[in-house]
């Protein structure tokens, strides 16, 4: 049991508040996803309000999962991974939970002025009005500022592998989103420059960050859980690099009414983060498999402490001396407690394994049509929110969920119900994703198939994909189960850890009174 | 060794290699835009859409209807016609240049009747160049006829592929990503009827059977007639599932929507995305020794819509 130290209680606090505000939004959010999905196969299903028309619960399910989602869980799976491996406490915890408001009172503002006022902006994932932007952009700067901070403050000075995913995120969503905000609100541009910067934004979000912040999880997680090394680090940095000079080209789709070297410079892009994906791929297979030809603990120059029990140990000194120091003096290769191995019963490394896999399919969704015709036959089709499922839920969420679990069981023990919620809560999301991701991927080839032959009729184009459509709402139901789960086990541990606390106040301060 | 720094460089020279290439250079290119010329017709395209029409493009993006519908017509490739219009004073050269074009036709022997007439069809530019130039130099008049292909093409989603001056005055620009329904560029020239698009919000099923748009009736008022009918009311309310005595009068906001609606047509030929419009040939009868207009009202039908 790790000892819960103020700074360790200030972290637990701060994630707390981004994870349950993060899994909160992403029960409403899959709600609007549930009912946009009923809606394509029965259209009049709540059509005579204009708050509930498809369009803008649609935009409602992308945004609350984009804003309300991804961007405070991904930045608290960030602040626990970078506090983690830095074997640090949080810098800046205010910056944090400020942060947190801000997002909130942002996705909130955001989502009434989608529904109620119909104010999006008209640009797809990028649908927040401006006011709600404003709070976005700014919640976001503080809770990075103190991810910065933190990871500035490391007691190990060389940087591991998810730390520079991690930093490179933390850097790109402020840059994307202020150029957009900019650009597309403040001063918009003229004609179709508009949907150039937005084809740019919406790649950058949806591949790049989510990409950097996600294989960040992944490549801290399954070391971790296996305990093992990264095998290689090498790999894993080269596809850092492929994916930060190559994913931020993509996304001008083929058919865009633009110059023509635009959508040709996004293809070459498209296809060259083929790289990407290989090099993840053999990252985790070699890391899974455990072959080590190389060790990455000597490579570095650094003498891997043997078995330290660094649970055990790590409490006694740590009230004497400072923690991160301590920390940092116990082991200089790697921090701590990415070295200990995480609880295999909470099924992190599967979470993991899942999202990889996830990962790997949309790149497949993505890369594949590119290579076989040029990608103009699936434009338009439902291949996109096929690829968008499994690269923002099956990947990102997923492997966001398993941080959330192993945090929460950092902070307040497993106790019983934690790895049967997060085994019930895996099946619901991987199963949900696929079920939403196959029939939606199915819908698209028919689709597109069909689309090339202009005697069938666009009715008929249409009626042929509602089967896939109608499977697919089976999996928006699973992933409203499972989200629902999830904000119950955060909530659970929030009431669990705050009887706890205040247990251990009351021993802190009768120990003094004793004493 | 510590790589802070470096990653923060790495991170930073990607992005902005790539806001470079896709921000200020798309600015550069595109955001300066003036409206062009058609082609042949030299008239300015596009023309802003009037007041009612603007209004709408703002319903349409307050009702999210571009996650179903894209404006982008896809074009897969550019085919020529060639077409001889008069067949001039040398018809044994003429046949002669034909029989080396086209042998079937020339053994016909119907090549010189009923012109103007494709004399080839489907073939490259450079061949339609070609030949041109030989029926030209047999005395006879032809012309390569410009013709867009693809299956968006094919629907009638479009007579040529979208350009960026299409979206020149609209803001935001909606292209749009995913066809649950049809594509729109061009979809005031497919159904100009401003009540057609109406009764669609309200009913589509009724109106388009088997469709999946969702009904639009809160941009409708549904109410008792009053002591005479609206002058706006939807005509044919018992198809529409109107009661008696009840009649659907639409608000401002499907008025504005289906203004929009029609005012979507992309159909100019354009220098960066040329076709030949029927029309612009005048058909040979009415080549007439006088000034008069034509009986086909004569002017050039590639006047930009709108």
């Amino acid at each position: 049991m790790i000892a819960v130290l103020p700074g360790e209680r200030l972290l637990r606090v701060c994630l707390l508040s981004l994870f349950s505000s993060a899994a909160f939004w992403l029960v409403i959010g899959s709600i609007f996803s549930l009912i946009a999905s009923i809606k394509f196969h029965s259209p009049e299903f709540l059509a005579d309000h204009a708050w509930l028309t498809y369009g803008r619960v649609r935009a409602a399910s992308t945004n609350l999962a984009l804003y309300g989602f991804c961007i405070p869980g991904g930045l608290g799976a960030a602040l626990w991974i970078i506090a983690r491996v830095g074997g640090t406490n949080l810098v800046f915890a205010p910056g944090v939970l400020g942060g947190a408001v801000l997002l909130n009172v942002g996705v909130a503002l955001g989502l009434g002025g989608i529904l109620a006022g119909g104010q999006l902006t008209g640009f797809e994932y990028f649908e927040m009005p401006q006011y709600s932007a404003i709070f976005i952009l700014l919640g976001y700067m503080l809770a990075g500022a103190s991810a910065v901070l933190t990871l500035h403050s490391r007691s190990n000075r060389e940087l591991a592998v998810p730390q520079w995913y991690l930093m490179a995120a933390i850097f790109w969503f402020p840059w994307i989103y202020s150029t957009a905000i900019l650009l597309l609100l403040v001063y918009p541009v003229r004609g179709v420059a508009q949907s150039v910067v937005a084809w740019w934004y919406a790649a950058n979000l949806q591949f790049v960050w989510i990409t950097l912040a996600g294989l960040a999880a992944v490549f801290y997680l399954l070391p971790r859980t296996l305990g093992r090394e990264l095998n290689s680090r090498h790999i894993a940095l080269f596809g850092f690099w492929m994916l930060v000079l190559f994913g931020s080209w993509t996304g001008v789709p083929r058919s865009a009414p633009v110059p023509a070297w635009m959508p040709s410079m996004s293809i070459v892009a498209t296809v060259m983060t083929s790289l990407l994906y290989i090099s993840v791929l053999l990252a985790v297979w070699y890391t899974i498999r455990g072959t080590s030809h190389t060790d990455a603990g000597s490579e570095r120059g650094v003498k891997k402490e043997p078995s330290v029990p660094s649970d055990g140990s790590a409490d006694i000194p740590v009230r004497h001396v400072g923690a991160a120091s301590q920390l940092g003096a116990q082991s200089r290769g790697c921090g701590t407690r990415s070295e200990a191995p995480l609880p295999t019963c909470l099924g992190a490394a599967r979470f993991a394994k899942f999202a990889v896999a996830a990962f790997l399919l949309a790149g497949l969704i993505s890369i594949l049509p590119v290579i076989i015709g040029r990608g103009e036959w699936v434009t338009f089709t439902w291949l996109g929110p096929a690829r968008w499922q499994f690269a923002i839920y099956g990947f990102f969420a997923i492997a966001v969920f398993a941080c959330i679990y192993c945090s929460l069981s950092e902070f307040a023990g497993q106790g019983d119900e934690l790895p049967r919620l997060a085994n019930v809560q895996f099946w619901l999301a991987s199963s949900g994703t696929l079920l939403i991701g196959l029939p939606l991927a199915g819908a698209g080839i028919i689709q597109a198939l069909k689309l090339r032959n202009p005697d069938i009729a666009f009715v008929d184009v249409s009626k042929a994909t509602l089967h896939f459509l109608r499977l697919s709402t089976v999996g928006d139901l699973l992933i409203v189960a499972a989200n629902v789960i999830l904000l119950f086990s955060i909530i659970s541990c929030i009431a669990r850890s705050r009887s706890a606390s205040a247990r251990a106040v009351i021993a802190d301060s009768t120990a003094e009174v004793l004493r | 060794v510590n790589y802070g720094p470096m990653v923060f460089l790495a991170a930073f020279f990607a992005m902005a290699s790539s806001w470079f290439a896709f921000v200020l250079k798309p600015q550069l290119q595109t955001g300066q835009m003036v409206p062009t010329n058609t082609v042949p017709a030299g008239l300015s395209y596009p023309a802003a859409r009037p007041g009612l029409a603007q209004q709408g493009l703002q319903v349409y993006r307050e009702n999210g209807c571009y996650y179903c519908h894209s404006k982008q017509v896809m074009q897969e490739s550019t085919v020529f016609e060639v077409i001889l219009i008069e067949a001039g004073t040398n018809p044994p050269a003429l046949q002669s240049a034909i029989a080396h074009l086209a042998p079937k036709l020339a053994e016909s022997g119907k090549a010189l009747e009923d012109l103007p007439k494709p004399i080839l069809a489907s073939v490259r530019k450079d061949r339609a160049d070609r030949a041109v130039r030989l029926l030209t130099a047999s005395g006879a008049e032809a012309i390569p006829w410009v013709r867009p292909t693809g299956p968006d093409i094919a629907r009638g989603w479009g007579k040529r592929r979208s350009v960026a001056e299409d979206f020149l005055f609209d803001d935001p620009v909606m292209l749009g990503s995913q066809r649950v329904g049809p594509d729109l560029a061009n979809v005031g020239v497919r159904q100009p009827d401003i009540n057609w698009h109406l009764r669609h919000f309200y009913a589509p099923t009724v109106v388009v059977p088997g469709s999946v748009m969702p009904p639009y009736s809160y941009l409708f008022e549904k109410r008792r007639v009053g002591l005479r009918p609206s002058p706006n009311a939807l005509a044919g309310g018992a198809d529409l599932g109107v009661g008696p005595g009840f009649e659907v009068v639409p608000k401002p906001e499907a008025l504005a929507l289906a203004a929009y609606m029609i005012s979507l047509r992309a159909d100019a030929p354009l220098f960066s995305a040329p076709y030949s419009v029927p029309g612009t040939l005048p058909p040979p009868e009415t080549i007439a020794e006088t000034n008069a207009p034509s009986a086909n009202g004569g002017a050039p039908t590639n006047a930009p819509s709108q």
